[in-house]
């Protein structure tokens, strides 16, 4: 496989051969096995939330915070789903990994499991582009290989969802053994899962999986762990990103424009060598940038 | 026994299985297809048979939409959705317990708090601000209960559907809208639409047979305008022009896609189909689903069938031995 040429391919959103996405996706694997549940990333390191398929809002996105060759990125998970460019979009960030494992980095969200990508889309979008499952089985064999959390610099951790009630120092996930499909509860669960709320302590999530988590298990868990910030995703933002907690906890999310109605702006937190913190935010790449190529056909419910 | 307050009982595949075939199951599917059946061909302002029963429900909706009128949305810093759709959810509950016990006569009224489950769980979640298909799953199982009861019968279902669920539907675009709900659990470009499904499967049974207007007749701006006051569908693919921006072809693929399909009844068939297997087949929707008393997590209709089959098979068996 000429990862160069893959790059080159799933630059301009089209899609390389089944073949060639098996090479990438075993070779991704060879690289993200040998990967700790807990990344330690170096800054600087720019930080990014959901994508969910939105190729063209990424390329903004590196528009805005600089080529991926040449900056550090972390990206929260989610990747696939809803949008019409999961494959791409997931491949890509893919190639640029394999391209330069220590530039890009690469969580597991919620949605980078069997069962989430066979409701939302990312699987119907495979077999319309590939006539079958098998490009959707090698992702989905990716995504048992992702890492779950990162901690950069010491002092800000990045997981896709939140907390859980079972992890209460960053050592305990390194003991998770994290390749395998997502399950539906447990540690590995709750942290893609979780999110934080107004409340001090723990609740039921009305999501059916992960909790909810408040103000006090926040500061308890950065102050154990040493922690200034906790950046997580999974949740859309009007204004692309949100403090909670008086700034120790931050939502970050990085699709604009989202269902294409919810007239949100999308953001990425570049975290500085001293770890200095900048928020810089980003619309939907305009209509001339869209091209929209995925043609549906009458779904089979109509034949 | 079932127990009177429903509960969520769909928590494994083996749960997902069983639901399947649950009388449960049954029941809505079966209740769904008559609703359709009974307003085909119907336009909105059918003069109907409203009961008491049914003016009642239609009279709480309004209440609620004036509730949403006395509460505004706030300026509390957000993520996205507006804070104040946990002040109106918050008030819909105080009026609840009234609201609840008017529904049904006292003979039925132990199956209150049933109803009241479903009712209160039709409009959005207050902790997330959002809203989805599961909700207007929970305002179809409502309307059920009326049915099992005998509090609503075969002559209501029209007006249920062309004014009850009609109003239901404006109440719950209001919410979306002056709330800024975020659709939950959307399946984006893949999906039928972010907020509601059923208006489409009911919509396509008005339209039936219609004269002049066909699935791609709501790529008219002139006609949607025109007969978005009339038909369900309509005014579904006009929401969605309100509150999307590019291109319908872009935002809403399956939809488009959908215009293409010769006939109404073609639409409303393949909805049904639809429906059964991308909302009532999928474990983050019926996760959500309560059982109770009147839509039970039991297979009794299953193990009858079984019983009338086996025994079917044995007459069939002496019959065949005999004539040897």
């Amino acid at each position: 496989m000429d990862i160069d040429k893959v790059i080159e391919v799933l630059s301009k959103c089209q899609t390389p051969s089944e073949y060639e996405i098996k090479q990438l996706c075993n070779k991704a694997i060879e690289i993200l096995i040998e990967e700790a549940n807990v990344l330690r990333i170096v800054p600087p390191v720019t930080i990014c939330g959901d994508i969910h398929g939105q190729f063209f809002d990424l390329v903004e996105l590196f528009d805005l915070g600089g080529s991926p060759f040449e900056t550090n990125y972390l990206f929260m998970g989610d990747f696939v789903d809803r949008g019409y460019y999961s494959l791409e979009t997931f491949l890509y960030l893919l190639a640029l990994k394999v391209k330069n494992p220590r530039r890009i980095s690469i969580l597991r969200g919620n949605h980078e499991c069997r069962q989430i990508t066979k409701v939302y889309g990312f699987y119907l979008e495979c077999v319309k582009k590939y006539g079958n499952g098998n490009v959707w089985r090698y992702c989905t064999e990716v995504f048992d290989h992702l890492s779950l959390t990162a901690l950069i610099g010491n002092s800000i951790f990045s997981v896709h969802g939140g907390l859980s009630p079972s992890i209460k120092t960053i050592n305990q996930i390194s003991l998770i053994n994290r390749k395998q499909e997502l399950p539906h509860e447990g540690p590995m669960s709750d942290m893609l899962w979780s999110d934080p709320e107004s409340i001090q302590n723990w609740g039921m999530s009305p999501r059916g999986a992960g909790f909810i988590f408040g103000n006090e298990v926040v500061k308890n868990f950065n102050r154990t762990n040493g922690l200034s910030l906790i950046t997580r995703a999974h949740q859309l933002c009007m204004d692309g990103f949100q403090y909670m907690f008086d700034e120790s906890l931050v939502t970050v999310w990085s699709a604009p424009n989202y269902f294409y109605r919810s007239g949100n702006i999308a953001a990425i937190l570049e975290i500085g060598e001293n770890l200095t913190r900048q928020f810089k935010t980003f619309k939907a790449a305009p209509k001339e940038k869209r091209i929209v190529k995925v043609k549906m056909s009458i779904p089979k419910y109509f034949l | 026994m079932e127990s009177n307050i429903p509960a969520k009982r769909i928590q494994s595949s083996e749960d997902l299985k069983f639901w399947f075939h649950s009388d449960a199951y049954y029941y809505l599917t079966q209740w769904i297809r008559l609703l359709s059946l009974k307003i085909k061909q119907l336009k909105n302002s059918e003069e109907c048979k409203i009961s008491d029963t049914v003016q009642n429900i239609l009279n709480i909706l309004d209440q609620l939409s004036n509730l949403i009128d006395e509460t505004p949305p706030d300026n509390q810093p957000t993520r996205f959705g507006n804070k104040a759709y946990r002040t109106w959810t918050n008030k819909l509950l105080k009026k609840s317990e009234h609201i609840i016990t008017s529904f049904l006569p006292e003979k039925h009224s132990e199956y209150n708090s049933e109803l009241g489950v479903y009712f209160l769980d039709s409009f959005g979640n207050s902790r997330r601000i959002d809203y989805g298909s599961g909700h207007e799953i929970n305002f179809i199982c409502f309307l059920f209960c009326f049915y099992k009861l005998g509090a609503i019968t075969d002559e209501d279902l029209p007006a249920v559907i062309l004014k009850v669920f009609a109003k239901y539907l404006q109440v719950a675009r209001k919410l979306q809208t002056v709330y800024n709900l975020e659709p939950a659990g959307s399946h984006g470009v893949w999906g039928l639409d972010d907020f509601q499904f059923l208006p489409y499967y009911f919509g396509a049974s008005q339209l039936i047979d219609h004269k002049t207007l066909t699935p791609s007749s709501i790529h008219d701006k002139t006609l949607l305008k025109e007969n978005s006051g009339e038909y369900l569908y309509f005014r579904a693919i006009q929401y969605i022009h309100e509150i999307k921006t590019g291109p319908f072809f872009e935002h809403s693929p399956i939809l488009n896609e959908i215009s293409n399909v010769a006939t109404w009844s073609k639409v409303n068939s393949g909805l049904y189909k639809m429906y059964l297997d991308e909302v009532l087949s999928k474990y983050p929707i019926v996760q959500h689903c309560y059982f109770g008393k009147l839509l039970p997590f039991t297979d009794e209709i299953r193990k009858k069938r079984e019983k009338e089959f086996k025994e079917s098979r044995k007459k069939e068996e002496k019959i065949v031995k005999k004539e040897k």
